[in-house]
């Protein structure tokens, strides 16, 4: 007789366990998923974000600060002339060796390089991820809202 | 000939008459084989109309709530939600190459899928989608069922075996002997309603329970309660073993044995034994749904005798179908509640729960049965 009611006892706690398993687990069928549909949907970038650069480039005096603060070198200036007649004609910044500190951001006299909030850049050489803000005919900039560097993404978004 | 299907004729008089066509056709006398045939086509018809869409949305349901369990959101990119995902995956096992590697016994490599394919959609040619609607009227349909779950057992075996990989091998011997240990309670439960309703018929165990919900087995005139509910509830824990099922899916157990007996198999081959694997859990879902749930009855008795819906065909079809896709719903979402079981506690499960408690059902119902002949 005892080791019936053991035995009905592990039978009626066997079946009771189970319906507090899909009690737990049938509300979930009804919860709101988690998941993000990127790229349509975008995550929520905080303001302090250290994405991609935003650089304006008619600020920019070609002092070289930031290309000599940069601790991984990753910045490349050229610019024709001199003083007020400068000229750029090449900022490049090397993805595939930034590491986003931010640090160029602190010594550049008139402010015209911040980190931006975008994240997704991608390509499928390394040549691509190497990105020229001076280049005039084809302009890059990560201010947010503009353009995004990945085909799909942009597809989507429209 | 679809109008005469969709105002309720029998599948039988269909086949007959697709019979005495055909032999007309060709001026010959309609014999046996003209018979034979017709009902064949006609079994294959509504098994291809019913089962294999059934089995798709299936494998679609299942990613769905697997999903949504986790907090994720399923398959959404292929169609409109996600719809068309299976589709696309049945495509991309087609175009996948067909590896067999060197060391399996060929011959039973190739062999194994269509014997699990084939027993499986045999089993369930016998279910009363509808009334009127059975593809193969069977007087021991029950009994074919549960025969042709026997069947796909060999099928997986013999993968198992010819695949030459000790994974898989394990998988198929813990599936023979988990199958063959559940077939016991799964039987003898199912023999339940049968005792009562007497007969093995699907048709008529579904008939038997018609009229209002106090007349389906599981709750049956209010005292057959006593035996309707546990008998349900062993004949669908049976039943997730018997279709592997978590959490008795021991003989695909990812974390141990890779994938069980279908580690080797790739491409179609591999999809022979997925669809099935769907179409059996529809199956036990179905026949659960036979024996205990009043099968295309509705709750309301309009489908009875002299009601309002009976013989209409897509009143019995929508009956059985949400029926027994809400049981499917059910398996689906145990898989995701319950933490894969023991070798040694399956055992325990069949041999010291499920079929005791089988048996004193079985001793139960026989005893309600008396009483109420004597009344």
């Amino acid at each position: 007789m005892q080791s019936f009611r053991q035995w009905a006892s592990g039978v009626w706690s066997g079946l009771r366990t189970t319906f507090i398993g899909l009690s737990i687990t049938i509300p979930y069928l009804f919860r709101k998923p988690y998941t993000l549909q990127y790229p349509e949907e975008l995550p929520d970038i905080p303001d302090t974000e250290r994405g991609l650069h935003n650089f304006e480039i008619d600020k920019c005096i070609a002092c070289d600060q930031c290309a000599k603060i940069c601790p991984v070198d990753c910045i490349t200036i050229e610019a024709e002339g001199k003083g007020k007649f400068a000229r750029m004609t090449k900022y490049e910044i090397d993805y595939t060796k930034c590491l986003f500190c931010a640090l160029c951001t602190e010594p550049c006299p008139t402010d015209c390089i911040h980190m931006g909030p975008t994240y997704d850049l991608v390509g499928y050489t390394r040549e691509e991820v190497i990105i020229d803000y001076a280049d005039r005919e084809n302009p890059r900039t990560f201010s947010g809202e503009e353009k995004i560097p990945y085909p799909l993404a942009n597809m989507m978004r429209k | 000939m679809s109008l005469s299907l969709l105002a309720g004729a029998e599948t039988q008089a269909m086949s007959t008459h697709i019979a005495n066509f055909v032999a007309d056709f060709v001026g010959l006398e309609a014999t046996w084989p003209f018979h034979a045939l017709s009902m064949l086509v006609v079994a294959t018809v509504v098994v291809l109309v019913f089962v294999t869409p059934a089995g798709l949305a299936g494998i679609y349901l299942e990613r769905k709530i697997a999903g949504r369990a986790q907090n994720r959101v399923g398959p959404n990119r292929v169609g409109p939600y996600g719809l068309l995902q299976t589709l696309a995956d049945g495509v991309k096992l087609l175009t996948k190459e067909d590896y067999i590697k060197p060391g399996t016994d060929e011959a039973l490599f190739r062999f194994a899928p269509y014997i699990v394919f084939l027993s499986v959609f045999a089993g369930i040619c016998v279910m009363p989608f509808g009334p009127g609607l059975t593809p193969a009227n069977l007087d021991v349909g029950l009994f074919f069922f549960l025969a042709m779950i026997g069947i796909e057992t060999i099928g997986i075996v013999m993968a198992g075996w010819a695949s030459n990989n000790k994974w898989s091998l394990l998988g198929s011997m813990r599936e023979v002997a988990q199958v063959i240990s559940y077939e016991l309670p799964l039987g003898l439960s199912a023999m339940v309603p049968v005792i009562a309703a007497g007969s093995l018929s699907l048709v008529e165990l579904t008939d038997y329970q018609q009229g209002p919900i106090w007349n389906w087995f599981i709750i049956r005139n209010g005292y057959y309660a006593i035996v309707g509910i546990p008998a349900f509830l062993v004949f669908f824990v049976s039943g997730l073993a018997a279709c592997k099922r978590a959490p008795f899916d021991l003989p695909e157990a990812e974390s141990e044995l890779v994938a069980g007996f279908h580690t080797e198999y790739s491409g179609m081959r591999f999809g022979m034994f997925f669809l099935p694997e769907y179409v059996l859990m529809l199956t036990v879902a179905c026949v659960s749904t036979v024996l205990f749930l009043g099968g295309y009855h509705d709750p309301f008795g309009l489908s009875a005798e002299g009601g309002m819906f009976h013989g209409v065909l897509w009143w019995g079809v929508m009956w059985f179908m949400g029926k027994s896709i809400l049981s499917w719903l059910l398996v689906m979402q145990l898989r995701w509640t319950l933490p894969r079981l023991r070798v040694d506690q399956v055992m325990y499960l069949c041999y010291k729960v499920l079929l005791p408690i089988s048996l004193v059902l079985i001793l139960l119902v026989a005893a309600l049965k008396l009483i109420e002949g004597a009344n």
